[in-house]
C-alpha cells in the first residue's frame, strides 16, 4: 500500500523561505499536486479556513502566531473548518517537554528536523492511513494522545466512565499486518 | 459541532462522564491510501530525494542567507534591541533544524547547544553566545560540510562542555531557592 499524493491537498506553515522550498520539494517528489504555503501562522490560518487543507504542515517557531497556536485554533470545534485535520509539526525542538506540549496542543504528528524524505513520508503515511480516535474533554480537543496500550501502566484510569481497554489503539505494525 | 460539509458526515462517537471518544475519520484513508508495493514507496521516495538534490547548489547560498539574519539578531540582542532575544532564539532554532539538511552538520550541533541553553537559561552570558555565533560563522565561511572535521568536532565538544556546565549550574540555583 502507498500513499496517493495526487488526492491530497497540503499546507506548509513556516516563516522560513528555505525550508518551504526544502518541503515543497519533497511533496512534490511524492506526486503532490497540491502545495499551499503561508510565511506566518495569521496567514496560514487564513488559507487553512479558505482552502481546507488534508494535512497541516506547521513549523513551531513562527512570529505572530506560533505552530502551538495555529494547531490549538485549528482544533477548535465550533470554528474551524475542519478540526480533524492532521497536523504534522516539523520543528527543531527535540525535548521530551516539547512534544508533549506539541501533543497537548493537538498536534497529530511530530517531526523533528533535520528532516529526511523518509521521515516525512512516514508520518504521511501515518496519518492517512492510521488516524487516531479523537478525544474530546472540557480542556482538550484533538488526537487520542495514547499512542498505545501501556501495559507497564499500573495507576488508576483517568478518564472516568470508562475502562483502559476501551481506547486500546494496536501498535502500528500489527495494523498495517491487519490491512495487507 | 462544526461545517460538516468540509470534512464529510460527523463521525461517530461515545460520550463518557468526562469525555467523548470520537471515532477517527477515515476520509483521506479512503481517498488517498491506496494499492502499491514497497517499490512503489521507494520510487516516491527516491523521487522526492532527487527533487532535494536540484537544490543542494543553493544551499551554501542559502546557510550564508540564514547566518546572516542570526548574526543581525545577535547585534540587535548586544544593543537591547526589544524582541531581539526572541528572534535570536528563532533564527538559532531555524539553525539547529535545516543546517544538516543543507550540508552543515556541525552548524546545526552548535545552533542546536545554542537553542539548549536559551532555553535553560533565563540570561545566558553574552561571551557564551558569541562563542556559538562565532563558531557557526567559521563552519559556514570554511564550507565544513562534513561531521567529522576534527577541527569542527573538538570546537563543537567545547561548546557542549561549556553549555553542560552552565545548564547544571543553573539547575543548582534553582534547587537552592
Amino acid at each position: 500500500m502507498r500513499v496517493d499524493f495526487t488526492k491530497l491537498r497540503f499546507l506548509i506553515i513556516d516563516d522560513n523561505t528555505y525550508m518551504r522550498k526544502v518541503l515543497k520539494a519533497l511533496l512534490h517528489g511524492f506526486g503532490a499536486r497540491e502545495v499551499l504555503e503561508a510565511d506566518d501562522g495569521a496567514a496560514g490560518l487564513e488559507i487553512f479556513m479558505t482552502y481546507s487543507p488534508d494535512i497541516v504542515i506547521v513549523d513551531w517557531e513562527m512570529p505572530i502566531l506560533d505552530g502551538l497556536e495555529v494547531t490549538r485554533m485549528i482544533r477548535q470545534p465550533t470554528t474551524s473548518v475542519n478540526p480533524f485535520a492532521p497536523v504534522i509539526m516539523i520543528t527543531g525542538h527535540s525535548e521530551k517537554r516539547r512534544v508533549v506540549m506539541a501533543r497537548e496542543a493537538g498536534v497529530t504528528e511530530f517531526l523533528v528536523k533535520p528532516i529526511s524524505s523518509k521521515g516525512l513520508y512516514d508520518r504521511i503515511l501515518t496519518v492517512v492511513a492510521f488516524p487516531r480516535p479523537f478525544i474530546r474533554t472540557k480542556t482538550f480537543f484533538g488526537p487520542d494522545r495514547r499512542r498505545g496500550a501501556a501495559n507497564n501502566y499500573t495507576g488508576p484510569e483517568r478518564r472516568k466512565g470508562e475502562d483502559a481497554e476501551v481506547i486500546k489503539p494496536r501498535a502500528l505494525i500489527e495494523k498495517a499486518r491487519h490491512r495487507q | 459541532m462544526t461545517n460538516r460539509t468540509e470534512w464529510g458526515d460527523t463521525p461517530k462517537s461515545v460520550t463518557h462522564s468526562d469525555h467523548s471518544v470520537i471515532e477517527p475519520v477515515r476520509e483521506l484513508t479512503e481517498r488517498a491510501y491506496t494499492s502499491g508495493s514497497a517499490k512503489d514507496v521507494d520510487r516516491q521516495i527516491q523521487e522526492a530525494e532527487r527533487n532535494l538534490a536540484t537544490l543542494k547548489q543553493e544551499f551554501p547560498a542559502w546557510m550564508a542567507s540564514e547566518f546572516a539574519d542570526m548574526e543581525a539578531a545577535w547585534l540587535a540582542y548586544q544593543q537591547g534591541q526589544p524582541h531581539a532575544k526572541t528572534q535570536l532564539f528563532r533564527k538559532a532554532h531555524d539553525m539547529r533544524g535545516q543546517a544538516a539538511t543543507f550540508g552543515f552538520p556541525l552548524a546545526g550541533r552548535a545552533a542546536d547547544e545554542l537553542c539548549k541553553l536559551m532555553d535553560a537559561i533565563e540570561s545566558v552570558p553574552l561571551h557564551v553566545i558569541e562563542a556559538h555565533v562565532q563558531a557557526i560563522k567559521v563552519i559556514i565561511r570554511d564550507n565544513v560540510n562534513i561531521d567529522d572535521h576534527p577541527l569542527g568536532v573538538q570546537m563543537i565538544k567545547e561548546l557542549e562542555k561549556l553549555g553542560d556546565g552552565l545548564i547544571r549550574q543553573a539547575l543548582r540555583g534553582q534547587n537552592n531557592r
